[in-house]
């Protein structure tokens, strides 16, 4: 088992290096540069913005740049220096990271704790009112688009007099110590961005499940237990659940990679303070480094994720041996 | 012996007394009336929004709107613009007086000023300030081009404690006002920043990490607490030299709130909620506010005339160095020019990209600014008028020869060309939009060109480009945009070939009436007396209106929406909207 | 996935050449109600952002200084003294605007109306892009002074219904260019991948892994900065399509692998090989047709996410241009709050986007089941 952690962990460099130097002759094929913004501003001297280039460096050649970043995170771990920010990037991405983890790992408790059951209660009902209901929901669920579900939320909220859109915190609450009235307040804001984001993923899951477990009270093994005269709740949470879950399982860990990076587009319109409005920020500014390496991170959690979702069908499912 | 005592006794004291009046007593500002509607109450906070969260504290480590928004109320500079009516006033120099030959300025400080740490602010700050932020090349947010007259530096030295002394190269007209806009930083906090192996570390100074009582100014305010990305208070500083007239200190807010909200329409939803006290809002927004206020809600919505530099009033242009023979010949031309500018209808624009809220713009300097507005160029706006422009064409002999409903170039080809604009701006593709329909009408094709805000610029400046709707903010003294609108300059892009190496005009380029231009604004700057530069931003504007070398369309009108407890925002008897940070209170 | 796929497999291998699988398969997917349902209202939405131009009275193009942000028509059977007509009609519009608030309002002149007629002369357009005509499937008639907008108008008093269904244009078949060149690729690099096997296998799938790596939105967004600015329109919506087939294929490469790996060795491939078919022939001829069934539900599946990529791009400014338009775009507008409350009609091209990823979601369902062979005839 640690050998083969190991393993994956040793493939991942020769994987992490072709990323990094995919991304950034992205980022460099992007018509202008860090400093094109400044043009207009009445303070900057188009002398100013020569200089700029050549102390961020950016006068350099292409390749040049890109072994300065790399050489920095081999040898001093150093991330690069945000343009904009003037901070080391892994620094401010660092100060992003708790509330991108909070909304993350929310949606992913509110779209797991409500589509396991249903799966399962739609599957055991199937054909019933409540299966249609929810398989109907399931399907729009998939189809309405992340940006527009928020949209809509914000619009009915607002139109019905409500207050708490957009952020996290009502602004009274930002930086005060934590108290119960702010966990009141964090409530009646979270709420909107964890069905925005979350119903697509509940949805998937809810079909899945129920499709699973469909399956598997198919299956001769059930019908067999059935046959012996088991208990009807021990056949389906005992056997059938556990097996048809399985495949979830594997999903389970990429859920916080793709959340971290997948919600960029309704995090910019409910204005969350998490890192997907911050790296968008980064990519149209060109702050390179921050682009580097907010994609590098992304791409490793995706790594990681993957690595888990494998270990974790391993533990529970013995017949799958990791070599 | 005891009445010898007591006598050295009170003698020490009133000498000790006098002393201390002295050194330290505070010689306060009186703000001006234009900015106090009326006195105000103490207490409360004031929260207002931004867009985006600040890249640094320093000032000049930074171009960067957040920034100098926030650090304006945190740092002074020796004289200031008034915010309404745009006249200097002092700031931390209480006085100053001009050399004979105007090239002397001598700069008197405000005395008993304290840095909010209680350190005393001196000439010492003033001569840090200038030699290692403003004036320094590696500060990212340098002003250097600002100081620099016929290739020469301005110089600062110090003559004593509150006394300093600015030698100028030449006569140099705007410099009041360019002092207006360098705020002076504290020497005792920023000098251990410089590192003189590494220029650039000044930058790093005062960034969004910093310990926050590192951060010390002379201001109404003083930062206090920082949530990153989400939230900055500032508290009133103790030390603040402001007051009303009857001798309150000012600020009258106990903080300052900046909310940072990257989505306008959360921002506006966050002031229906009253989260928000003031919001800057655009045109099409203005009629679900206003229709709020009608019906009750707490909050007013004002409407005023501009005097900021944004809205940036949005303009025409055509590359007069495009490599197509036959269109550069038509864009040179002053008459294709005229045809188009009665294209150009700004009623329609008015009424449909800023829901009327909007004015007709005639040149880069705002009806407001009194002091350089010449109302002489109203009378030379084109009007919309297609048959005019219609028959222009015609004239100039560009003409539908093969009835596809689209002129024909001298060379046959079809009078076809792209407009570029920023897609980013909401305002100026609309106006786009309508412009090409209007064009399309009299058969010229327009094929529009949406691009990165960012990247406009890029393609301006390489010359990349056939026709263009953009905008420059409108700056208090054409001095400051001198860069655009002097031919020759860095930022004349319609006309790149007057541009020389070095930032020489290349004068066999241009056009005579460019010449001109270039002369007024050469004598704009180095001629002290108001009134007679004011005759050379006059003419600059007439040549301007006349000759048209770039067409302006609107200005968006200020719009601000303000909860009904902010006292002293409103608008004035002149129609422009006050609201200062440091005098409005809450009720 | 994988475990579908077995199924399929074994399945096809039972019924390598029976004609009556397919036909099976037609059945059961006929059969299927929603199915059905679904691929109903696909045609009808394709159909009508293929005709776009006839079916809507307008020009998508046209703006309308008098109707800016005007309401949808309503129109009407009964007038004002209570006698109904067969005909609909609707009444005149005439813009205002509030002096105080400067809000456009509109009052109905009941005074005045006009009737709906089928088949009438309006706006010049060309049909399906080739023949110029200016007849509409229904309209007002010519010189009418008011306009009939079924789904209301944007700020410049364009007809939210005409750029709808033109708008439709780029959305529907930027999924199908999309899709196309995601499996043209996805083949292509599977098939070889599968069918030889070896060192070859290991690079493509080596690289396949190396792009499923990406996050996926990020790496999109950078990718369609890359597009050159001054591109026209249509470069530019052949750019977002390369854009978003960029790693789109790798899932199909995969799947195309693990059917060739199963195939290669097959009596029926060997027999080709025998008979000295080149590869080409055998992995395009032979062994792809085989794998048809299941590309075409994974097709049909992967629309949503191509649909929706577009409009999310689009939505952010980053993806279509006007003057061409597609449902994101559209939906560009609804981002201002104030408009979406007083013009909550602009978020009609949102319903459509889910409409049409419902649909092709029920389609795409029917299909699993149709060629699934465990399933109960």
């Amino acid at each position: 088992m640690m050998n083969y952690i190991l393993r994956r962990f040793l493939y991942m460099i020769p994987l992490m290096i072709l990323i990094s130097i995919l991304s950034f002759t992205v980022i460099k094929l992007q018509p202008g540069e860090f400093g094109s913004q400044y043009f207009s501003n009445p303070r900057v001297s188009p002398e100013t913005v020569e200089n700029l280039r050549a102390r961020l460096g950016l006068d350099q050649p292409t390749y040049m740049q890109y072994l300065t970043w790399v050489k920095g995170i081999v040898t001093e771990g150093d991330f690069g220096y945000s343009f904009a920010y003037k901070r080391p990037v892994a620094e401010l991405i660092w100060e992003r990271m708790g509330w991108t983890v909070v909304v993350a790992g929310s949606t992913i408790l509110f779209t797991w704790v409500l589509a396991i059951p249903i799966g399962i209660f739609s599957a055991t009902h199937k054909y019933s009112i409540f299966d249609y209901v929810f398989t109907f929901i399931g399907f729009i669920g998939i189809s309405v688009p992340n940006f527009f579900m928020a949209l809509l939320l914000m619009y009915l909220v607002l139109s019905m007099g409500g207050t708490e859109v957009g952020g996290l915190f009502s602004q009274q609450y930002i930086g005060a110590p934590w108290s119960i009235a702010k966990v009141i307040d964090l409530l009646k804001h979270i709420w909107i961005p964890l069905i925005a984001i979350g119903t697509a993923g509940m949805a998937g899951i809810l079909r899945q499940m129920r499709g699973n477990l469909l399956d598997i009270l198919g299956e001769q093994y059930v019908q067999t237990a059935r046959a012996k005269g088991l208990n009807e709740n021990v056949v389906i949470y005992k056997h059938a659940v556990r097996n048809a879950i399985n495949p979830l399982i594997s999903m389970f860990g990429m859920q916080l990679p793709k959340l971290i990076s997948g919600t960029i587009i309704s995090a910019i319109v409910l204005n969350l303070p998490t890192m997907g409005p911050f790296f968008y920020d980064a990519l149209i500014n060109q702050d390179q480094y921050l682009v580097m390496t907010f994609l590098m991170f992304s791409a490793f959690m995706m790594l990681i994720g993957n690595l888990i979702a494998d270990l974790l069908l391993a533990l529970v499912d013995p017949r799958i041996r990791l070599d | 012996m005891k009445k010898f005592f007591s006598l050295s006794l009170i003698l020490v004291l009133v000498l000790g007394l006098s002393f201390t009046v002295g050194a330290q007593e505070l010689e306060r500002k009186v703000v001006s009336d234009s900015l106090i509607g009326e006195i105000g109450e103490y207490g409360g906070e004031y929260v207002i929004s931004l867009t985006s969260a600040p890249q640094t504290f320093n000032y000049y480590g930074a171009i960067d709107w957040s920034t100098f928004s926030i650090m304006t109320n945190v740092l002074d500079s020796l004289v200031e613009a008034n915010p309404v009516t745009k006249e200097i006033e002092p700031g931390l120099a209480k006085s100053w007086e001009y050399s004979d030959d105007g090239t002397t300025v001598t700069l008197n400080l405000r005395k008993g000023v304290k840095w909010s740490d209680d350190e005393p602010f001196n000439a010492d700050d003033v001569i840090f300030t200038f030699n290692n932020l403003t004036l320094n090349p590696n500060a990212e947010a340098n002003e250097v081009s600002r100081y620099e007259i016929e290739g020469e530096m301005v110089e600062f030295t110090k003559v004593d404690e509150y006394t300093v002394e600015v030698n100028l190269p030449a006569p140099y007209g705007p410099f009041m006002k360019i002092l207006s806009q360098a705020p002076i930083a504290p020497e005792h906090k920023l000098a251990k920043h410089l590192d003189p192996e590494n220029p650039g570390a000044i930058n790093e100074a005062w960034s969004t990490g910093t310990e926050l009582s590192e951060i010390v100014g002379t201001g109404p305010f003083t930062i206090d607490q920082y949530s990153v990305d989400q939230k900055l208070v500032l508290k009133r500083n103790p030390n603040s030299w402001r007051y009303d007239s009857e001798g309150n200190q000012l600020p009258y807010v106990d903080q300052l709130v900046y909310v940072f909200v990257q989505n306008s329409e959360v921002q506006l939803a966050q002031f229906q909620a009253g989260e928000i006290d003031q919001l800057t809002i655009s045109g099409k927004d203005f009629p679900m506010l206003k229709q709020q206020e009608v019906d009750g809600a707490d909050f007013k919505v004002l409407t005023g005339k501009p005097v900021n530099p944004t809205p940036s009033p949005t303009h025409l242009s055509f590359n007069f160095d495009i490599a197509d023979k036959e269109l550069r010949e038509a864009f040179r031309t002053l008459e294709f020019r005229e045809a188009m500018a009665h294209l150009i209808d700004r009623q329609r624009i008015i009424d449909d990209v800023y829901n009327t809220l909007a004015i007709e713009s005639g040149m880069p300097v705002v009806p407001t600014n009194k002091a350089f507005y010449n109302p002489e160029i109203e009378e030379l706006r084109r009007d919309f008028n297609l048959e005019k422009a219609r028959t222009i064409l015609d004239d100039l002999g560009y003409e539908d020869t093969d009835g596809d409903g689209i002129r024909e170039l001298a060379d046959g080809e079809d009078f076809e060309f792209t407009l570029t604009t920023a897609v980013d701006s909401q305002d100026r593709v609309d106006i786009a939009s309508l412009l090409k329909d209007n064009l399309e009408e009299v058969g010229i094709k327009v094929n529009l060109n949406l691009i990165k805000g960012s990247l406009v610029f890029d393609k301006a400046l390489a010359g990349e480009f056939e026709s263009m709707v953009m905008a420059f903010g409108n700056q208090p003294d054409p001095q400051f945009r001198k860069a655009i609108w002097q031919p020759g300059r860095a930022l004349y892009y319609w006309h790149l070939s007057t541009m020389g190496e070095n930032d020489q005009p290349v004068m066999e380029n241009m056009f005579d009436w460019e010449k001109e231009i270039f002369e007024m604004f050469e004598k704009g700057q180095v001629t002290m007396e108001h009134s007679a530069r004011r005759e050379y931003y006059d003419r600059w504007q007439l040549i301007n209106a006349q000759k048209l070398p770039v067409i302006f369309i609107t200005k968006g009108m200020d719009l601000s929406a303000v909860q009904d407890n902010v006292g002293n925002y409103y608008v004035n008897d002149n129609g422009i909207i006050v609201g200062v940070n440091y005098t409005v209170y809450k009720k | 996935m994988d475990k579908q796929n077995e199924k399929i497999e074994t399945e096809t291998n039972k019924l390598d050449k029976s004609v009556s699988y397919k036909a099976k398969i037609v059945r059961r997917f006929l059969r299927h109600k929603i199915g059905m349902f679904g691929a109903v209202i696909l045609i009808i939405i394709y159909l009508s952002a293929i005709f776009g131009g006839f079916i809507a009275p307008y020009n998508m193009l046209q703006k309308n200084e008098e109707y800016t942000y005007a309401p949808p028509t309503k129109i009407h059977f009964i007038d004002q003294e209570g006698n109904f007509s067969l005909r609909p009609f609707v009444y005149k519009l005439e813009k205002g605007r509030d002096p105080v608030t400067f809000a456009v309002e509109y009052q109905v002149n009941r005074e005045v109306k006009y009737p709906i007629h089928f088949l009438v002369r309006g706006e010049k357009y060309k049909l399906l892009g080739l023949f110029e005509t200016d007849l509409h499937l229904f309209g007002l008639e010519e010189g009418a002074d008011s306009k009939l907008f079924l789904m209301g108008t944007d700020r410049f008093g364009r007809d939210l219904f005409a750029r709808t269904l033109i708008g439709g244009r780029v959305s529907l078949s930027v999924g199908l260019f999309g899709i196309l060149l995601s499996f043209l690729i996805g083949i292509i690099m599977g098939g070889i991948s599968g069918y030889y096997g070896g060192w070859i296998d290991n690079l493509i799938q080596r690289f396949i892994e190396l792009l499923r790596s990406f996050p996926r939105i990020p790496i999109w967004l950078a990718l369609s900065m890359i597009l050159p600015p001054e591109w026209s329109s249509v470069k530019i919506y052949f750019g977002i399509v390369t854009v978003l087939s960029f790693i789109g294929w790798t899932g199909i490469a995969r799947v195309v692998r693990g059917q060739f790996l199963s195939y290669r060795d097959k009596d029926f491939v060997d027999a080709a090989r025998a008979l000295g078919a080149s590869d080409r022939s055998i992995m395009f001829r032979h062994i792809l047709p085989n794998t048809m069934s299941y590309l075409i539900v994974a097709a049909t599946l992967s629309f949503p996410g191509m649909i929706l990529a577009e409009s999310s791009m689009s939505f952010l400014g980053l993806g279509i241009k006007e003057p061409m338009t597609s449902w994101g775009l559209l939906l560009k507008q609804a981002q201002q709050m104030s408009v979406l409350k007083s013009s909550p009609w602009i978020l009609a091209p949102g319903i459509f986007i889910i409409v049409t990823v419902l649909a092709f979601n029920f389609v795409g369902d029917a299909m699993r089941d149709a060629i699934d062979p465990f399933a109960v005839d």
